[in-house]
């Protein structure tokens, strides 16, 4: 453990003031991440889960610079980004890719894909020459098993599967440290997710990558993932290693994701739901602890005090009054 | 909407072929043959001085076609410009729509006269007139546009790919931007058409020896039970051009948005 | 299936196939379904985009749009025949007999009315819902019991705080609570099928197995008969009694939910089955299946399966297969199987 982690995320925290009133006074603010803290060593995959309103996609954005943090601290290989200009910023970008979560809107629609993979390689000076970038842009398309013929195309003329190896093209061009990938396999079919899935592994073991993966689909996280996360309303209530979050969940929330997952087995019938209530908006949180509403073992000191993360087991993180009281 | 094109092509070339014919028809007077009904000699039949009203209607269709285009050409250009420099740098917006404003609040036709009598009677003044008339609808439009078309993914994505604010206004943001500009300047060229017809007609036009289609209605206004053909022929010009032009607006709307798909 | 002694049938597909017409040319998009769900019974619909699954839905809810046609089969709905009825009729059945449900409950619910008004604006309609037989009620009366009738069936699909829920506005409930909403909306009439189309694909996974909770409870309470059609194996494992695979416009399997997951008999049922992790044992492998969901306008020949099928032998790309019934409740669509023989 000598190396620096890729990514080290301490305390960072996002707040969007909602403005309200005659004037637009500030009238509150919707705390979308709030003190989150993780690192993810090279090599390895990062899943983070959560519903919606949970602040991963936020998250994502801090970490390419699309938002900058109201608080706390963001490194990449050791070193803050938070205050890059001019070269230093383009070298952080080529660094660190996100593909998005909607491939299709990822796209300029009236760019072909051969000018969608030459651009950044040109903006980021990745390339001498354009015949340097347009080999670029085919080796990168071979890696994600895409014909050539594709290049000529544009993004309405794909299949959703098609886009999305076209999006994971135009970052790996870039040969990044770190690849974000926020929702890979949502717009999809599910015949077509297992191939992204298969690829996204493979690169990942022949190029040595690392990858933050963000979903609200366990199955894929779990598949995928070294160390995973469980966000909820913009906080890390469960972190630990893949097979230990799911083997034994420590947190309440986890255990209710994991066993809301419908399992394809009609001999074992026990879809449970173990939330109760609706995944709640960030601009109300609630006191205490966010998730006591919905928790079936709230007690008075949920609804007054937040719980910090805490090590419940060797690298195993929970932020919950009574660790381990729920089980699958 | 093929036919639609063919026609204005036609319009277009006989304005164009119009040149062939010799300017000092204008000039020329031929009282002998004044106020001649049409035909075979004279398609169109003849004006208050002799002069053919065919030849007359064809040259101003080159001058009517070209002063239309090249405002809209212009309006565009400035209301782009100014438009996505509003939508994208927000310490500008507020001053620049401000403007805008100003020029949207006064009527366009009293915004064209005032601004045409200033600067003296002829084709090219009443055309600068009017792009200051049409430019602020173009930079509205593009503005709103381009706020809309800001927010997208894609425009994220490319962020983080490392394209700059310029790089990303000119060719990202503009060409996705631009579509409804331009397909409502298509069916706009139609209007201001009509629009400086109609300044030509109550005197903001060219001068009597410059055939524009609203000052030959204008002049033959005097004759029109005489001879109503000196009305009617430079009328439907006017009518049958901004149709098509509209028609032609709407087809090129449906054929040049490459989102469209089956 | 037919002579099968049981629950009577509900619904009976028989054949069917319609063309679509996209961009003038006509396209199949539905070659030969035939599918039954008894009373009580829950039929899963499984297939991905182009399958046809929720063209299959609008045909039996006689909602097909208007550039589709049936081309041949009959559609029986409590042995009444649905093709062929004037647009009246289809709606006097569907207010009668069929409850749709779909993915998005924002677009089913108008914006503009509360939700209790929504749905006690179903007893306007069917006033016999609340009176008891020959009683007559007064337009006062008949408001008052409707609303109350609206309460308690918010309070069937378990909304907290029904009376309070009923005077706001869609826009003010989460997706999972206009899901619930509609769903009651969907119950009141006491409709003799219920089609489900994708209802928890837009939900969060917590809000997702609340919902489906609440359709297994009210499968018990209230013997409901459901055709629920999801892309989600995980769902149809929890829910159905049995399942209906369809692929590209065609029915590849059909089965009881058990004997499919234990032994599904076409390839592309198994590499459905194959594509997805299973959560609770161990780091599966992933099997991807390769290629793409074909094109409607352009087809591959014979089996639609055939170039992505691992097992495609020669007949797979001329000929088209038809279905062969492998037991009882157990039939697939494919050339390496022979009636009555499986493989």
């Amino acid at each position: 453990m000598s190396e620096p982690p890729v990514i080290a995320v301490d305390g960072v925290t996002k707040h969007f003031p909602v403005r309200g009133g005659l004037f637009a006074a500030k009238a509150g603010s919707i705390k979308a991440v709030d003190g989150v803290g993780f690192d993810i060593q090279p090599g390895r995959t990062f899943g983070l889960v959560g519903e919606s309103g949970c602040g991963k996609s936020t998250l994502a954005m801090l970490l390419v610079k699309l938002l900058e943090p109201t608080a706390g601290r963001i490194s990449l290989d050791g070193e803050s980004i938070s205050d890059l200009k001019g070269r230093a910023l383009k070298e952080f970008r080529r660094r660190v890719q996100l593909v998005f979560q909607d491939p299709y809107g990822s796209l300029d629609p009236r760019q072909r894909m051969l000018s969608a993979l030459i651009e950044p390689l040109a903006t980021l000076g990745l390339a001498a020459s354009r015949a340097d970038a347009v080999k670029k842009a085919d080796e990168a398309f071979e890696l994600v098993g895409l014909d050539a013929e594709i290049l000529k195309r544009l993004p309405h003329e794909l299949s959703g599967g098609q886009r999305q190896r076209v999006v994971i093209a135009r970052a790996l061009a870039l040969a990044p440290r770190l690849m974000i990938l926020d929702e890979p396999t949502s717009s999809v079919d599910v015949s077509v997710q297992a191939q992204i899935l298969s690829l996204l592994e493979r690169l990942k073991q022949s190029r040595g990558l690392t990858y933050l993966l963000i979903s609200h689909n366990l199955v894929v996280v779990r598949y995928m993932s070294d160390v995973v996360a469980v966000m909820y309303l913009g906080k890390i209530v469960e972190m630990a290693r893949s097979s230990a979050l799911f083997a034994a969940p420590q947190h309440p929330y986890s255990v209710a994701l994991i066993s809301a997952i419908p399992v394809p087995d009609p001999e074992s019938r026990k879809l449970a739901a173990l939330a109760r209530g609706d995944v709640p908006s960030p601009v109300n949180t609630p006191s205490g602890c966010r998730y006591h509403p919905r928790c079936p073992y709230a007690e008075g000191i949920c609804r007054e005090s937040e719980p910090a993360l805490t090590e419940v087991r060797s690298g195993h993180f929970a932020a919950c009054h009574f660790p381990g009281l729920a089980t699958l | 909407m093929a036919g639609l094109i063919v026609f204005l092509s036609i319009l277009v070339v006989g304005a164009v072929a119009s040149h062939l014919i010799a300017g000092s028809v204008v000039r020329g007077v031929e009282f002998a043959a004044k106020l001649a009904p049409p035909d075979v000699h004279y398609w169109f039949g003849t004006d208050d001085y002799g002069r053919d009203l065919f030849s007359m209607v064809l040259l101003a269709a080159n001058l009517d076609l070209m002063a239309a285009l090249s405002i809209v050409a212009a309006a565009i250009v400035i209301g782009v410009l100014l438009g996505a420099v509003a939508g994208f740098v927000k310490r500008l917006d507020q001053p620049l729509m401000r403007v805008t404003d100003v020029f949207l609040s006064i009527p366009s036709l009293v915004l064209a006269m005032a601004i045409a009598s200033v600067l003296g009677r002829s084709i090219a003044n009443l055309s600068i007139a009017l792009v200051f008339v049409w430019w602020p609808i173009y930079c509205r439009l593009m503005r709103g546009q381009v706020l809309s078309e800001k927010e997208k993914p894609y425009v994220k994505a490319l962020t983080t790919l490392g394209v700059g604010r310029l790089r990303m206004i000119f060719r990202h943001i503009i060409p996705n931007a631009i579509f409804p500009v331009v397909a409502r300047a298509a069916a706009d060229v139609g209007l201001i058409l009509i629009t400086m017809a109609a300044l030509s007609y109550i005197g903001f036009g060219p001068g009597p020896y410059v055939p524009e289609w609203g000052s030959l209605i204008a002049a033959g206004q005097a004759y029109i039970f005489q001879a109503p053909w000196l009305v009617v022929f430079p009328g439907a010009a006017i009518f049958l051009t901004s149709l098509s032009l509209n028609l032609v607006g709407d087809w090129a709307r449906d054929a040049f948005d490459p989102r469209l798909r089956s | 299936m037919a002579g099968v002694a049981g629950p009577a049938a509900v619904l009976e597909v028989e054949g069917l196939c319609v063309e679509l017409s996209i961009g003038g040319k006509p396209v199949r998009a539905l070659n030969n379904i035939s599918l039954t769900v008894r009373a009580g019974e829950t039929l899963g619909l499984v297939g991905e985009s182009g399958s046809g699954k929720s063209l299959t839905a609008l045909a039996v809810a006689g909602l097909l749009p208007d550039n589709a046609k049936v081309i041949a089969g009959s559609i029986r709905l409590m042995g009444e025949p649905i093709l062929g009825k004037s647009e009246a009729e289809l709606r006097a059945l569907r207010a009668r007999s069929i409850a749709l449900i779909f993915q998005n409950p924002t677009t089913y619910l108008n914006p503009l009315l509360t939700v209790g008004k929504q749905i006690a604006e179903i007893f306007d309609v069917n006033p016999r819902l609340l009176a008891a037989d020959g009683e007559r009620l007064s337009h006062r009366k008949c408001r008052q019991r409707a609303w109350r009738a609206a309460i308690n069936y918010l309070r069937l699909v378990h909304i907290p705080d029904p009376e309070r829920v009923a005077r706001q506005y869609p826009f003010e409930l989460s997706g999972g609570m206009q899901q619930r909403a509609v769903i009651a909306m969907a119950l009141i009439r006491r409709p003799h099928l219920v089609i489900a189309d994708e209802i928890t694909t837009a939900l969060d996974v917590t809000v997702q197995a609340q919902i489906l909770r609440l359709l297994l409870e009210l499968r018990q309470s209230t013997g409901m008969t459901l055709l629920l059609i999801t892309h989600d194996m995980g769902i149809v494992a929890q829910l159905a009694d049995n399942v209906a695979v369809m692929y590209s416009g065609s029915l590849v399997e059909r089965s009881d939910v058990a004997s499919l997951f234990k032994a599904a008999r076409h390839p592309y049922s198994q590499a459905l089955l194959e594509a997805v992790p299973t959560i609770h044992d161990g780091r599966t492998i992933l099997r991807a299946i390769p290629g793409g969901i074909p094109s409607l306008t352009n087809p591959p020949p014979g089996c639609r399966f055939h170039p992505r099928c691992l097992r495609a032998v020669d007949e797979c790309s001329r000929l088209k297969p038809e279905p062969i019934s492998l037991g009882p409740s157990h039939s697939v669509a494919c050339h390496l199987y022979q009636a009555g023989q499986p493989a």
